[in-house]
């Protein structure tokens, strides 16, 4: 074989040592100093969910009967503790951006729990965030009125939610309710459905 | 210009900094290494840099969001704000909205980077002032395929360039990244990255008109094929209206440049990506080689002419000439040549074909793999008619590259790559060198002694490559980058390049980082395998003319470079980020090029750059640079850089459609260096003043006045080849762009 004749085979057994060291550094960095999942990467998946969020409001349509009156603000609100800063970047990107819901400002808050009295004014979206309390029958009355966004993928395969985040792969991607797709309002543009690299489309419940 | 006096004498006697703060500086992190991190970021508000980073963020579409990759390896996504290195991104907008044409043309707004012309043409390029201006010493690719030219170690911008509407970005990594992007990443690493197809569909246009008659035209249409695939096609032509040079002299250099290319892309299943892309480019130019300055009476004794120095161009010497040949002349006041001289010239088409195919596979496994595998094969034919060289370049290249999260901290990259080549050179003699001429190489006279011989000397090379590289996240305030390139090469043997970069984030606003690299480069096949016969020198005692050549050194060893780099990021707030990088390069058998030998020396360059992107409001964006630097070779200080250049460009929204552009540059003197004809450049102040219009639907029209202080100045020229630089002018530019 050339290859185990080469100068550059020759070279690199005589030099395997220097490999060696160098694999020996890497894996005596791993031990020392590993803890916990860096709260950078956390904070980073949260940016992305965040700009996934804004750019799913231009893609969803709202009727008028799940809107408040045109001169009050349209409302996001997100359920529990926001661990990973979804909610300080959205709400930092709807001020930075003047980011509205079909031609309404949009008013963010953070609850810690979903009530009645948080319903009074129907919210367009409901985020669940991690550690929240998911009340099935809260979620029956926001169903089809309010587009309803999770975290975890197991929220839209129970129902529960329309929209949610899937962290695999590196890569922060969408499982979306195929009758979100379906419905008028407030309901996704069949556009998204193409997305098959970013969507995940699961069947009705 | 005082402050950039100001900033020059800070500068100044950096090395001594640079090194003793590395020390400091790792000694520090180490020490702070044992500590917990005491960022508690579960509670913490935004950062300016997080901020920041969801600006940029939100301009992706949700391709992109799907592929932006959570934990990324150092070196891959460059925008990450605790990059060890010192990183600048050249978005479409800022090549537009600046009033350049080309690519080429945007590196004057990066700090460190020297971007000079020469005729109208031609481009150059260096970066951190190491070891000579004309060759590239920095490893450029466009969608991952090397385009230096291996002949000389130069890019040709042109034929590598790609039209602005498919223009992704253009991340510049200055410093060596030699553990990650292999050799001849030496001063640093051009990346130009073009976007997917499903982001380029439907149709764009783009002229950009200048006053001169210089024409740029684009056309690109996208469309989609299935659900999962995609294309694009384009064409692009270049018009070269033909300039001056300084002595005001034709410069003979209109031409023209087409290029046209494709790319498709489909999605094979989910995660599992291919890609095939081409280009085809053909340039038409005709180049000069002036002949008065290469050849020389010589003037010694027994046969003198009082008053005269040792060499007189043949020129100035009556009959000398007559009955060698018959050469096109004027006579001229040209740059460093007595007045009323008489020039000779030889104009000769200097045509060049380029072609290229590229195949990529790539996907992410279910086990965090990130991998891709890429295939390039391109032939290139160029000539360069003007000195009766010309070869053929066949390359093959093949490229696999990997990533993948190991535990919650580290992040292992890999790859391997081949490269074959192969050259089919050829030399001619041009006419008007075919007179006999002694050589003292063979002790004949001949009269076919080519101003580049190349011989016999080899025409196949092979590379195997590999690259191990981690990012280690030490703690929530360090991030380590380890890694080494081994490579072995026909041309240049074995060698293994580490490098080790740390980041430390001090607090939410500033982040310091530091790095030591060893780097190498090759020489280039002209500096070692070719004979240059640069000059013809009449003996008077002989009666003959003789031979004036250098030859390269096959045994060149390649340039090795330990450089040390520090870096300061600061985000005062969201809307401002500063940063500060140092640099201390020492670089052992630098090739220098010239008579009598393509010789080696041993050169330390140190320096620094200053930039800032501020946005004092929402219609105003401010960005600008100053870099300072100080090479010396042999320790003598070298003056064929720019000691001091600075940059400053200013867009103000005067209403939401409507944007006044306003680029400032200063670059500082220096010696275009030559072995014969060593041209002084002066110090130039560029101003550029634009409009541009956007309309709703897409539309930009700009129109722009370049160069307002100023109706010319000299550049640069190709050394050893050109007698005198080319003008830039001042220009008025008019730029209409349908963007998708």
């Amino acid at each position: 074989m050339r290859f185990f004749n080469s100068r550059f085979y020759n070279n690199f057994i005589r030099r395997r040592f220097f490999l060696l060291s160098f694999v020996c550094i890497i894996l005596g960095f791993n031990i020392s100093f590993g803890s916990s999942e860096p709260i950078t990467q956390k904070r980073k998946v949260g940016r992305v969910q965040a700009v996934y969020l804004t750019h799913l409001i231009d893609f969803t349509n709202w009727d008028s009967k799940h809107l408040p009156k045109s001169s009050k603000p349209a409302k996001v609100v997100f359920v529990g503790d926001d661990e990973n800063g979804v909610f300080d970047s959205f709400n930092y990107l709807v001020n930075e951006n003047k980011v509205r819901i079909e031609g309404r400002s949009v008013e963010v808050i953070n609850v810690k729990e979903l009530s009645q009295n948080a319903l009074s004014e129907m919210p367009q979206i409901v985020f669940f965030l991690a550690n929240a309390k998911i009340d099935a029958q809260l979620i029956q009355k926001l169903k089809s009125k309010s587009l309803i966004i999770g975290l975890e993928p197991d929220l839209v395969k129970k129902g529960f939610a329309d929209i949610a985040f899937v962290v695999s792969k590196n890569r922060v991607r969408l499982v979306i309710d195929r009758g979100t797709f379906k419905r008028r309002s407030p309901g996704l543009s069949s556009r998204m459905s193409t997305l098959r690299n970013v969507v995940e489309i699961i069947p009705e419940k | 210009m005082l402050l950039i006096e100001i900033f020059a004498i800070s500068f100044h006697n950096l090395k001594f900094l640079i090194k003793t703060t590395f020390c400091v500086w790792l000694l520090f992190s180490f020490n702070l290494l044992g500590q917990e991190g005491t960022q508690d970021s579960t509670s913490k508000e935004l950062s300016p840099f997080e901020k920041a980073e969801l600006r940029r963020l939100l301009e992706l579409d949700f391709l992109d969001l799907s592929r932006t990759p959570i934990r990324s390896v150092l070196g891959y996504e460059q925008e990450h704000w605790r990059n060890p290195a010192s990183v600048h991104v050249i978005r479409p907008d800022d090549i537009s909205l600046n009033g350049h044409v080309l690519t080429v043309d945007s590196f004057r707004n990066v700090a460190g980077m020297y971007t000079t012309r020469g005729v109208g043409y031609d481009d150059f390029v260096t970066m951190r002032n190491f070891s000579g201006s004309a060759t590239e010493k920095f490893l450029t690719m466009v969608d991952g395929r090397e385009v230096l030219q291996i002949m000389g170690g130069t890019i040709n911008w042109t034929t590598e360039d790609v039209p602005l509407a498919i223009l992704d970005r253009v991340e510049i990594i200055r410093g060596p990244g030699a553990s990650i992007w292999g050799t001849n990443a030496v001063s640093g690493v051009v990346n130009v990255v073009t976007k997917h197809t499903a982001q380029t569909q439907g149709d764009s246009v783009r002229l950009v008109i200048e006053d001169d008659g210089t024409f740029l035209g684009e056309y690109v249409h996208g469309g989609q094929i299935s659900d999962d695939s995609f294309y694009r096609v384009w064409v692009r032509n270049q018009e070269y209206a033909e300039g001056k040079l300084m002595s005001g002299l034709d410069a003979l250099d209109d031409g023209y440049a087409r290029k046209a290319g494709f790319r498709y892309d489909k999605e094979l299943s989910k995660d599992l990506e291919l890609t095939v892309a081409g280009g085809f480019a053909t340039r038409r130019v005709d180049h000069v080689l002036d002949l008065s300055a290469r050849l020389f009476y010589k003037n010694y004794s027994p046969v003198t002419i009082p008053g005269m120095p040792e060499l007189i161009p043949a020129v100035n010497i009556p009959g000398l000439l007559a009955g060698t040949t018959n050469w096109p002349s004027q006579t001229v006041s040209a740059m460093n040549m007595p007045s009323g001289f008489v020039r000779f010239q030889n104009y000769e088409e200097m045509p060049q074909d380029g072609s290229h195919i590229r195949a990529k596979i790539s996907g992410v496994t279910d086990s965090n793999l990130e991998w891709a595998l890429a295939g390039y094969a391109e032939l290139y034919d160029t000539s360069l008619g003007h000195i009766g060289h010309s070869w053929v370049r066949d390359e093959f290249d093949l490229d696999f590259k990997a990533n993948k999260p190991i535990g919650d901290f580290n992040h292992l990259s890999f790859g391997l790559s081949y490269r074959h080549i192969s050259l089919d050179v050829d030399e001619v003699v041009t006419s008007p060198w075919m007179f006999p001429t002694f050589d003292l190489g063979t002790g004949t006279l001949r009269s076919d002694i080519p101003i580049i011989e190349y011989g016999n000397s080899p025409t196949e090379f092979e590379r195997v490559a590999g690259f191990l590289q981690d990012s280690i996240s030490l703690n929530e305030q360090f991030v380590l980058s380890l890694g080494a390139k081994f490579e072995d090469s026909d041309l240049s043997g074995s060698s293994i390049q580490p490098g080790a970069r740390l980041s430390y984030t001090l607090d939410d606003q500033n982040i310091f980082w530091g790095a030591y690299s060893r780097a190498y480069r090759q020489a280039s096949l002209v500096e070692q395998y070719t004979t240059v016969s640069y000059a013809r020198v009449w003996d008077p005692a002989s009666s003959l003319w003789i031979n004036q050549s250098f030859s390269g050194d096959p045994n060149l060893d390649d340039e090795k470079m330990d450089a040390y780099e520090l870096g300061w990021r600061t985000r005062p707030s969201d809307r401002l980020l500063i940063e500060l990088s140092l640099y201390h390069y020492e670089t052992q058998d630098a090739v220098f090029s010239g008579p009598p030998v393509y010789s080696t020396s041993n050169v330390e360059t140190s320096g620094g750059e200053l930039t800032f992107d501020y946005r004092p409001s929402r219609a105003w964006h401010l960005k600008g640079g100053y870099s300072y630097s100080n090479g010396k070779k042999d320790s003598v200080t070298q003056n064929d850089f720019p000691e001091s250049m600075a940059n400053l460009s200013s867009h103000l929204a005067l209403s939401d459609n409507l944007i006044f552009s306003q680029g400032l540059y200063y670059t500082a003197d220096r010696i275009i260096p030559s072995a014969y004809n060593p041209i002084p450049v002066d110090d130039y102040l560029r101003l550029d003043l634009g409009l541009i219009w956007q309309t709703q639907n897409n539309w930009e029209i700009g129109l722009f006045g370049r160069d307002l202080l100023d109706s010319d100045h000299a550049e640069n020229m190709y050394n050893d080849l050109d007698v005198e630089p080319g003008r830039v002018e001042r220009t008025f530019l008019l730029s209409i762009y349908k963007k998708f």
